[in-house]
């Protein structure tokens, strides 16, 4: 208990505080819609600062932001479009003060060549701020949504003055560029007002939008209204534009309708589309801007503007499919589809996302069958994949069924118990079809998984199988019949089977019992105390004297002791010496092989003397006869002073 | 139920290779640890950049010397490390909570780490706390900081910004994890080297940048091996290490002097021995 308790204890600790070690770096996901909205003033500081080249740094930067999917496509469209009307207002700048050098040089034909490039600039940075305004109006609405409740006032109205301020400076550079340009037609933005009514907040995909628009004319001097054209222009998602141009009376209320784009069209043209999956419907937004043209000169005049906000609607279709959850292998799959809705829609299938067909759903149920050809055994995917049309966007739905062959009538079975080597593995089976001809019976038989047997089998088969060699042990059986005809499914039966080594099992404790009584063991236990005793690795046989206390089993109460041999340590301090002027012994020989291998090397005489000496080793090692010690080192002395 | 004495062997030997085994491979749970191989560790960071692990006493024998300060530095702790600098060691010092500040003045270093998060909603990965810090040195680098502090330096010449934050990023003053009005925006400095003596000093203010959740992030790796310098090593004391922590490092450090296998062979040996005896007096009880 008072070792368990610890372990437990450091086990547990780790999951706790590993837990909370990965909770710190946890943390807020939500963006800081405040350190945008200072960043976003920063921004419109530096323009109207007309800083041009460290606001470009600034939204090249900002426009980078990674930010939720609520936000990052405002986000980004706001600094990108900012970043084209600073790029105007740079190449504007830079364009009056080459002409104001062109008109000073007194240049002419560059002066017009320029001015008129100045001239299309002025007009698309007019288009730009256009442009720009609902955007901007958007994204502090967006911004002031996201920011702490408490904040919200204060930025609102920071944000909101902080625009208007970049308008004002926008609009008197504008003014500024159209004094320039002198004959630029471009009137004063406020000779005519565009009033606009009804516009929907919501415009169903596909169909028409109506609007009511009333222009009154402020300034009747400025410009010649004999022509007056008034332009839609609609941005679907801020990517995709079309434009409409009406007649239109002055001081009356113009009705005019539009037809909006259809899903597929949404689709086609790749416009960002915002699903509501909740509610089944995706949103696509639409903003207008409204302008009043007169012609002068022979060319448009932009006499007044105004814009519109709203949001294109699109729909998932209610398709709902029925179908078998199981069919058999051979048969066809009837998939029942409903649809509440209007008109038709083009439908493709898929099993296993490959494409086996098409149809057309319409309004209430349509029946669809899949040919048995096309559907394999096992679990299948079927998708419908509907196509975007009208108001209906283009959506899937899924289904899986499981096609599965019909079942053999089967009796399978294997013995229970084997003894080895008396009798063998017996699988046994009966099968038959009932719906059809099984064909050809394939039998796997599986021991613990491994095949063991793999062959053709009649409808009544009895089989015999070997087993591994083993003392006792229990298997798993696996009998698997495969019938040829693909209408039926393979029939797995499963049971275990107890291998018994009978001739094993009658020998091990016989064994065991000779072992022990015959003190076999004695040999382990001299070892294990041998090294116990530290003693050098000398061991003289015969010689060691032995003790047992009476206790039959003898394998605890074993006192050895080993003795160095004095005669061993001089021959191998002689041969040491040797080794200097012959081989050394190699460690696999005895004392014989190495007296064989080196004696031709030695004077007669000394050979002789090596080998009286190497005999009398072996008597002291080996028998229970001890050496004469003084007459050993007598010996040894003797090769010494020959081989010095 | 009783056990003969070859069957307590048996049991506690079980026991003791558990115990072991625990101790030599099961991570430890303590921030900043070099063992600890979650996301909290330094196990990545010590693999990567091949440092030692060394305890205060032995930082001598080592030319970079890095702490994770994650406690105060006491007095004597202090003098320690101003002596190594002093010799001409190179210390790298991970502080985010200002506790090295005490020794920076010890060493004469008119720097301060300022215990304010930075935050980042522009240069930022994933979210605005992993800040994303430009090196002033090796242009291009990008280093991943978890809510780091900022440096601020007085008067310090011989200062050489290593890291520094965007222009768009802030103080977080009032700590709520958003701007509040008021609050600075603009660059701060998140790393710096000095000169001290004969040796150097650097400063880092966070000590995220270097567990295994973000060093592999960004250029934090390229970054961390280019500070140092010759042998280096990871102080363990300053990380506030646990139990575990000390008796890993004890066990590694006799490891790599004698051999693991000795090292394993010795504790189980004695836990062996331990629980036996243990064993035997609970049996003749």
């Amino acid at each position: 208990m008072s070792l368990k308790t610890p372990t437990i204890t450091v086990v547990v600790s780790i999951i706790v505080l590993g837990s909370l070690a990965g909770a710190i770096h946890g943390g807020s996901e939500h963006f800081d819609a405040c350190i945008l909205a200072e960043l976003y003033i920063r921004t419109l500081d530096l323009i109207i600062e007309e800083n041009y080249g460290r606001v470009l740094g600034v939204t090249s930067d900002l426009v980078e932001i990674e930010l939720p999917s609520n936000i990052v496509y405002l986000h980004k469209k706001v600094y990108s479009e900012l970043a084209k009307v600073i790029e105007d207002l740079r190449v504007l700048d830079s364009l009056e003060e080459k002409l104001s050098v062109l008109a000073e040089l007194n240049k002419s034909s560059e002066y017009n060549r320029t001015l008129e490039i100045f001239k299309e600039l002025v007009i698309e940075f007019y288009g730009d701020r256009l442009r720009l305004e609902p955007l901007l109006r958007r994204y502090v609405d967006v911004l002031v949504k996201h920011v702490d409740p408490s904040l919200a006032t204060y930025y609102r109205d920071l944000l909101v003055e902080n625009t208007d301020r970049l308008f004002e400076h926008l609009d008197r550079k504008l003014d500024h560029y159209i004094a320039i340009a002198g004959k630029v037609p471009i009137a004063p933005l406020e000779a005519v007002s565009i009033e606009l009514t009804n516009v929907p907040e919501y415009v169903v995909a596909g169909s028409y939008m109506n609007l009511s628009i009333r222009l009154a004319v402020l300034n009747r001097t400025v410009v010649d209204w004999s022509n007056c054209t008034l332009v839609l222009r609609v941005w679907y998602g801020y990517l995709y534009v079309e434009e409409y141009r009406f007649s239109v009376v002055l001081d009356k209320v113009n009705n005019v309708s539009f037809k909006t784009l259809d899903a597929e069209e949404v689709i086609d043209k790749r416009l960002p589309v915002e699903e509501d999956p909740d509610r089944g419907v995706y949103y696509v937004e639409v903003y207008g801007v409204v302008y009043c043209t007169v012609t002068r000169g022979g060319k448009a005049v932009v006499v007044g503007r105004n814009m519109f906000y709203s949001t294109l609607l699109m729909y998932k279709p209610m398709v709902s499919i029925e179908a078998p959850s199981t069919v058999y292998y051979g048969e066809d799959l009837l998939l029942k589809i409903m649809f509440n809705g209007s008109g038709s829609l083009a439908a493709h299938v898929y099993i296993d996302g490959k494409h086996v067909g098409e149809l057309v759903i319409h309004n209430g149920t349509t029946y669809y069958a899949i040919p048995s050809g096309l559907l394999a055994k096992g679990v299948q995917t079927i998708s419908l994949e509907l196509e975007p049309k009208g108001k209906y966007m283009g959506c899937s739905y899924t289904i899986t069924v499981l096609v599965r062959g019909r079942t053999l009538d089967a009796i399978l079975g294997s013995s229970r118990v084997v003894f080895q080597p008396f009798s063998r593995l017996r699988v046994k089976g009966i099968v038959a079809g009932k719906y059809a001809d099984p064909g050809e019976l394939h039998l796997t038989v599986l021991l613990d998984g491994k095949p063991v047997y793999n062959g053709t089998v009649p409808e009544s088969f009895d089989i015999e199988l070997g087993t591994p060699f083993t003392l006792l042990s229990l298997h798993k059986i696996t009998i698997i019949v495969s019938p040829s005809n693909s209408v039926y499914d393979p029939v797995v039966a499963e049971a275990t089977a107890v291998v018994v080594n009978v001739p094993l099992i009658l020998t091990l404790p016989i064994s065991m019992a000779i072992v022990l009584a015959t003190g076999v063991l004695y040999d382990i236990t001299l070892l294990i105390h041998g090294l116990r005793q530290k003693t050098r690795a000398i061991v003289q046989r015969g010689s060691m004297p032995l003790r047992r206390d009476g206790s039959w089993r003898g394998i605890s109460f074993i006192t050895i002791r080993f003795r160095e041999s004095r005669i061993a340590l001089l021959y191998w301090s002689l041969v040491s010496k040797l080794s200097k002027v012959l081989h050394r012994p190699y460690p696999y020989e005895t004392l014989r092989e190495y007296y064989a291998r080196v004696n031709s090397r030695l004077r007669e005489s000394v050979r002789r003397l090596f080998r009286d000496l190497t005999l009398l080793v072996e008597k002291d090692l080996y028998s229970r006869e001890r050496v004469d010690e003084d007459y050993f080192k007598n010996l040894v002395k003797r090769v010494e002073n020959e081989i010095r | 139920m009783r056990l003969d004495k070859s069957s307590l062997i048996l049991v506690s030997t079980i026991i003791a290779t558990s115990i072991l085994t625990i101790l030599l491979y099961f991570p430890t749970p303590t921030p900043y640890s070099p063992y600890n191989y979650g996301e909290q560790g330094l196990s990545s960071f010590i693999q990567e950049a091949g440092l030692s692990v060394c305890s205060l006493p032995d930082i001598h024998g080592f030319d970079t010397v890095v702490i994770v300060v994650n406690r105060r530095v006491t007095d004597s702790e202090a003098i320690v490390l101003k002596d190594f600098v002093a010799r001409g060691g190179r210390l790298i010092v991970f502080d985010e909570d200002g506790y090295f500040n005490n020794v920076s003045s010890m060493l004469g270093v008119d720097v301060v780490v300022v215990n304010k998060t930075v935050v980042d909603e522009v240069f930022k990965q994933d979210n605005r706390f992993y800040v994303v810090g430009s090196c002033s040195v090796d242009k291009g680098l990008r280093i991943v900081f978890y809510k780091p502090s900022y440096i601020v330096i007085h008067g310090q010449n011989n200062a050489n910004v290593l890291v520094r934050s965007s222009m768009y990023s802030y103080i977080d003053v009032d700590g709520n994890g958003y701007y509040t009005p008021g609050e600075p925006i603009g660059s701060v400095y998140m790393g710096v080297e000095l000169s001290v003596g004969n040796g150097s000093l650097v400063i880092i203010s966070d000590r995220d940048v270097v567990v295994n959740s973000i060093v592999s992030s960004g250029d934090n790796l390229v970054f961390l091996k280019k500070l140092l310098r010759g042998r280096s090593c990871l102080e363990l004391s300053t990380i506030n290490p646990q139990h575990l922590d000390r008796l890993k490092y004890w066990i590694l450090y006799y490891e790599s002097a004698i051999g693991r296998s000795y090292v394993v062979a010795i504790l189980l040996f004695i836990i062996t021995i331990i629980a036996a005896r243990v064993g035997g007096e609970h049996e003749s009880k």
